[in-house]
Order: structure tokens, then sequence, then C-alpha cells
């Protein structure tokens, strides 16, 4: 079976350990623990081709006002080797999204270009949502999720399967 | 480090070994674990078998480590309950594995990420309420204004309004004082005069509610017949109080004096009150009584209608506001204007009332009745040259002149006169005859001919009598002995500058 | 001070008229230096009949008589216009001297009766 490492990739608190939990255990805690490092979990899925094994890491999030150079250095280093992205963005912080799209920039410029897709997370807080769907490039396919209900969860991890697996 | 004894070396690691923990896995070319190194042995992690394949998660990390000449090493990957720094050496065809307990590290520094990162999403969450906050009071500064500018267009119009009315008001009571005269006999004329003083009042009414109190006005009191006023006062609202059946009365003591008090404020704030009172009457009694004492004027309206209720009392002076429910005319504006006025005007109105009973508006407004005063004459104006060698005389006369808002030039000799007379504008002269340097009535008759059109009056201390030979000449109005009577100076004068003739020409 | 009919005047004028009388009575002592010198000098100078001082003194008679009035000092204005007719009338003569001089000192005591009751 093909196995595809797959980077969540994004600010701190926008929702990717959880959007994990929820992906590979169906759990949801809505405490936030700030990921340390990375958590490595797996699972497959369908494709149109065949099984996918998506080997998810889920690293700590990125803060661009970080005086501290560790978590960037750190995050720099899992990302190297991986087969696809996972941006993650908060919908209710519009900055987020910044960041996401940066480390994805700064990834292809210093490996190569990758399959990706954006997650414009935390889409249950609707009051909140700030997203601006128009801000996205024309070559990432935007999902509106919610780890908190499960929201396109399903529909984005295998899109993104999908595309790993034509490779 | 690479000078150190093999036994310093030993050591040292020996040392590392006690207070690190370590896993060294071996791994050939199939991922397979060759074998298995603790450096505790009571620190295992599950998968981890000799001959067993790679768990996934670490297979991930050999292919991300794909440059064989420097070993990787991946920080603070978490392994089951364990946090661990993972260090891959060698290739893909033969690598080790050197696996770094760093729970207790990892532990501590994830404590104070969790810190600074639960205080950077409430700053921006307070960033974020911020700029909400200034959207909202920008957009609510915005509507405010708007609404004060809608509020003042309105209040311009009502203005404007207002004024437009004023002016066929006056001419209506114009032709009213015409048609009197044209029909002595007639009580009609009056009675038009009446009936547009109180429309005048309600249009005064809305000019002053539209004013908003924003201008402070001006009062300006003159002089009248407190009588004349409780006449009128009577006259405008008896057919009023005929047609309902009610008793009407108005009094005012004491009789024929005058009083000084704004008198078309007063008026409106008298239509303002007895019109309430007939309003909210349908039997009984409105009686209306002013007492002058003491410079003060009392008024006290009374009526024996259906009465305000005492938490309403308050109530009735707010703007446009109707207490109870029946639907009966008016704007609701009478008592707050009067209100308005008569604290404007220094006074202030009480009220008494009890419901299905009646009630009592009781008004003080400072008044001071008229006597004439004595000394007060109407000014003049113009300019006096007066020439006399005493400065005594001079000095008093200027006194007096001045007083009188003229404007004095005051000369000592003819020499003087002449140079302050070139120099200014001098339509009269005053002058004694007995000057220093020459005679009074020569200096006028030198100074005529510069300027025809100058009048003279001539003033001697001894007997005028032998003087009326020397004298000749026009212009000269009369003469005055010294001393001179400050009545029959001002006379003189102001008769001088109205262009009156005088009595005697000389 | 009725002679000048102030009643017609305001307030404010009456109070100016005030401080104008004030000073003129303070000037009463200088006025009355040069009468009492000329009442002292005139008779040496009718007979020198020297213009200068009888001027001095014509000057002073005369304005004595014309402002007394003005201030309400009537008495002395009529004690002044007394010798201010006089020596109009005539060409002074030595045997004039003797009325002169007890007119001049009747004029005299006016002044000196002004000064020393509203000095």
């Amino acid at each position: 079976m093909k196995s595809a490492k797959v980077c969540m990739v994004g600010a701190f608190g926008v929702g990717k350990t959880s959007l994990v939990r929820r992906f590979v255990h169906q759990q949801f805690d809505e405490r936030y623990h700030t990921t340390l490092g990375v958590k490595i979990d797996t699972r497959i899925v369908d494709t149109s081709k065949e099984p996918v094994k998506l080997v998810l890491w889920d690293m700590e999030g990125a803060d661009p006002f970080e005086v501290d150079k560790r978590p960037l250095a750190r995050i720099r280093s899992y990302m190297k080797g991986a087969h696809g992205l996972i941006l993650v963005a908060d919908g209710t912080r519009p900055a987020t999204v910044k960041t996401a799209l940066g480390l994805y920039h700064d990834f292809c410029r210093e490996h190569r270009v990758v399959p990706a897709i954006m997650l414009a997370n935390k889409a249950d807080l609707t009051a909140e949502w700030r997203f601006d769907d128009s801000v996205m490039p024309d070559a990432l396919r935007l999902y509106h999720t919610s780890a908190l209900n499960g929201q396109n969860i399903e529909e984005a991890f295998t899109a993104l399967g999908e595309s790993l697996s034509a490779l | 480090m690479k000078r150190v004894s093999r036994r310093a070396a030993h050591y040292i690691r020996d040392e590392l070994l006690k207070r690190e923990r370590f896993i060294v896995i071996a791994l050939n070319s199939g991922h397979k674990i060759v074998s298995v190194n603790r450096s505790d042995p009571d620190w295992n992690l599950p998968g981890l078998i000799r001959g067993s394949v790679l768990p996934d998660s670490l297979v991930s990390l050999l292919d991300a480590a794909s440059d064989a000449s420097e070993p990787t090493v991946f920080p603070y990957v978490e392994l089951n309950d364990f946090f661990v720094d993972i260090h891959v050496l060698g290739d893909r065809e033969s690598a080790d594995l050197v696996i770094h307990d760093v729970s207790t590290d990892h532990h501590n520094e994830q404590i104070l990420q969790q810190r600074a990162h639960e205080n950077s999403l409430l700053s921006e969450q307070r960033a974020a309420l911020n700029s909400e906050l200034t959207e909202l009071n920008q957009e609510l500064f915005l509507r405010r204004r708007q609404a004060e500018k809608a509020s003042a267009a309105k209040s311009r119009f009502i203005a404007s309004m207002s004024h437009e009315f004023r002016s066929p008001i006056a001419s209506i009571m114009g032709y009213a004082d015409l048609l009197q005269t044209e029909l002595p006999d007639s009580n009609n004329p009056q009675a038009l005069q009446r009936a547009s003083w109180h429309l005048l009042t309600l249009v005064e009414n809305l000019l002053e509610q539209a004013r908003e109190g924003k201008e402070n006005i001006s009062l300006n009191p003159t002089r009248f017949s407190l009588d004349r006023l409780a006449g009128d006062i009577e006259a405008l609202f008896r057919p009023q109080s005929t047609t309902k059946g009610l008793a009407f009365e108005v009094k005012s003591s004491p009789v024929g004096i005058e009083v000084e008090c704004d008198e078309l404020r007063l008026r409106q704030i008298l239509i303002n009150l007895v019109s309430n009172a007939l309003r909210y009457t349908r039997q009984g009694l409105v009686s209306v009584h002013f007492i002058h004492r003491d410079d003060n004027l009392y008024i006290r309206v009374r009526d024996s209608g259906r009465g305000i209720a005492a938490g309403d009392i308050d109530r009735i002076f707010e703007a446009f506001t109707r207490v109870g429910e029946d639907t009966t005319s008016g704007a609701g504006l009478g008592l707050t204007i009067s209100r308005q006025l008569i604290n404007r005007m220094g006074g202030h109105l009480k009220v008494e009332s009890e419901p299905d009973v009646g009630s009592e508006f009781r008004v003080v407004i400072p008044c001071p009745s008229t006597q004439a005063k004595p000394g007060e004459m109407p000014s003049l104006s113009g300019t006096v040259l007066w020439v006399d060698d005493d400065p005594d005389i001079l000095s008093l006369y200027q006194v007096i002149l001045e007083n009188w808002g003229l404007r004095v030039i005051t000369a000592s000799s003819v020499a003087q006169a002449r140079d302050l007379f070139n120099s200014n504008d001098c339509p009269l002269v005053v002058t004694d005859i007995h000057l220093m340097d020459g005679n009074g009535v020569e200096l006028f008759s030198h100074l005529k001919v510069q300027r025809p059109d100058i009048m003279g009056i001539v003033i001697s201390g001894s007997g005028v009598v032998d003087l009326t030979e020397e004298v000749a000449g026009e212009g000269i109005r009369t003469f005055l002995q010294k001393p001179i009577d400050a009545e029959v100076l001002y006379k003189e004068i102001a008769a001088a500058f109205a262009g009156d003739q005088p009595e005697h020409t000389f | 001070m009725p002679e000048i009919n102030l009643s017609i005047l305001s307030e404010q004028a009456h109070q100016l008229i005030a401080k104008q009388r004030q000073r003129y009575i303070k000037s009463m002592p200088d006025k009355r230096e040069v009468v009492f010198y000329c009442k002292a000098q005139i008779s040496a100078a009718v007979r020198s009949g020297e213009p200068d001082l009888c001027d001095k003194l014509f000057q002073q008679i005369h304005r004595l008589a014309g402002s007394a009035g003005s201030y309400g000092f009537e008495d002395m204005g009529r004690a002044a216009s007394v010798v201010d007719r006089y020596l109009m009338a005539k060409s002074l003569q030595p045997d004039d001297l003797p009325e002169l001089e007890s007119l001049l000192q009747k004029l005299l005591d006016e002044i000196d009766k002004i000064i020393v009751n509203h000095g």
C-alpha cells in the first residue's frame, strides 16, 4: 500500500491536533493543549485508485511574531520529505491564513511543490467567522471544516488522498 | 573534545548514560530491526523488538532523513506517552536510530509554550474586540451627527416658519389699530387686536420651542399699564368662558399703576396659563388675579377644572406632553414655554392641584413700578467748541456737556480757538465775550467766514444789556449770562442741533 | 448747587461735578493770594498807573464773578461781581481807592469763608 507523509501545517491554536484527533480517533476535546514537537498518526483512506496510508505529522504551530527561532526550525525539519501538506487556518482569525500560506510557499521553494489543501477550521463559530474565501490562491482547494462537528473533514482528507494516489 | 583520553571519554559517556535514557536501534535496508540496545532496562517502547519491522511512524522518519552524510535529529517526537529526540545515523542501507528520552524537558517547555500561546490568543481576541468597538463607536457618532443635523434642520424650519407668521400678524394688528381710529365707537377692532395677540402668542411659543434654549433671549422691558393688561386678558378670554358656561374674573391691584417689564413675554405667559385653565375646566370658575407689591408682580390663575395628579405635576411642564387621556386641543407647549420664560425673567412658578377639584398656578416675577427718574434727559450728540479763558468754567461745563453725550473741545484764547476750529468739525461754538486776547463775538464772526453754517452761543459774565449793541452778526442764537442754567443750556444746545429756529436772532 | 439748576442732570453728572467743585475749592487759596496781593499793591498801582498789576486783578475778579455762581458760591460771586462792575465802570482814580479796598476786603472775606468751611 502506498504510504504518504502528510504534514499538518499552520499557526498555533488553529486546530491541527483537533482535526487529526477527529479524523483518526473520531474524538474532540475542546480544551486547548498546545502541541510542542510532533505526533505521528496514521489512517488509511480509500481513493478511486487504491487505498492510501496517510502518515499524518501533527506538528506544533508557527508563531510569526515569536522571537525564539527554535519552533520554526523544528517545524522546517519536520516538514522535510513531506509528500503532501494540509494547511490549516482559523476561520475566526484572518491573520492565520497568511501564516499557513507562508509555510507552504517556503516549503515549495526549499523542496518541491506537493499536493496541498487549505482547511479554514472552526466553521462552527459562525458569529465570529472572518474568513475571506477570495484571498485563496486558485491552485489550492479550500474546505470550511469543523473538528468540533466533523464538517468536511472526511471530504478534505480523502481529496488529498486522491491527489496523492495519483502521484 | 578530541584530545581527551579514552578514560575521560568513557567516564563522560557513563555519566551521560546515568542521567539520560537512550534506546539505540540498528536497522538493515529493509527497515528490519537488527538490534535494540537500552541504556535503562526499565524503559522500553512498544513495537521495538529485534527481528520485527520498524513501526510506520518511525519509517516515515527514516525516509525524511535523506541526508546520509550527517545525522538528522527529530526533536520532541511523541512516541506512546513519551517525548523523544530521534537521531538518525547512517543511510537507507544501514541506519542507526538513537532515541533519547526528553520527556521532562518537553513537559517544562510545553508549560511555558502553553502560557505564551494562551496569552497571545487573548491579546488577539482583545484587539479584535477593540476594533469592533471602535467601529461601533464611529457608527454611533455618525448616526448621532445625522440625528442632530436633522433636528437642527427641523428647528430652523420651525423658526423660519414662525418668523413668516409674525409679519402678517403684525400687519393684522396694525390694521386693527387703524380700524379703531376709523370706527371709534366699535369694540370689534379691539377684539381683533386681542385675538391677534393670542395668535402671536402661539407663534411665539413655537419660536421659543424651536430655539430650544440655545440662544439667550434678551428681555425687552417696557412700561405699560397693569390695568390695561388685565383688561385685555379679560376681554380676550371672556367669549370662550361664556361659551363654556364658566364664571371668569380678572382682578388687578393696585389700580392705575404702570410697571416695567417685558410686556410681550408677560402676555405670552398669561395667555398660556389662562388658555390652559379654560381648556381643562368644564364647570365652575376661572379666576386671574394680578397684585403688584414690593416691585414684584404676583399672578394667580385658579380654576375648578379636572386637576392634576401629584405624580403628574412635573410632567405637565414637559414639551409636547399632555397629561390625561382625552385629546384636547393644544400643542402641549404652553406650560413648558411659560415656565422657561418665567425663569428667564427671574421669577418662579408654583402649581397646586387636586384631581377633580381644580388647580392654582402662582407666578412671581420681579417687576419694578415706574416713576419718572430725575435728571434723565435724552442724550444729545454733536461737537461743541467752548471758548473761555477761565479754566474753572471750561472744566465744569465740559463735564456737563459730555454727560449729555456731546463732544466738547475747549479753548482758552482766540488763537487757540481758531487753531482748534481749523482742525476739528465744530458746528456749534459757545464763547465768552471777554477773552484774554480778544472778543468772543469777533471770534465768532471770523469763524463764520470760514464756515458759514456754524451756530453760536455767547456767554458773558457781566450784564448782557450793555452788549446787545456790540453784537451784530447772524448765527448767534442766544446770549447766556453766567452762571448758566443747565436746563436752559440743554434746551439751547438741543434746539441748535435740531435745527430749530432760535427765538430771536441777533 | 441750585444756581445752575442741576436737577436735570443725572447721578453720574452730579458726581463728576462734585469732583470739579472740590478742585475749585482747592484753588481758592491761590486765587485769594492774587486778590490779596493786588489789594495790597492797589494803591501803588493806581498811583503809578501800572496796567499789568491792575489787569491781573481785573482778570481774577472777572473770572471769580463768572465762575463762583456756577460752583454754587453765590455770596462770593456777588462780592466779586460788585468789584468787577466797579472796575469796569470807571478808570480808577486815587479817590476811589478806599471804596475799592473795602470791596476787595469783602471779597477776601467771602473767599476765606469758602476756604474755612469747605477746604
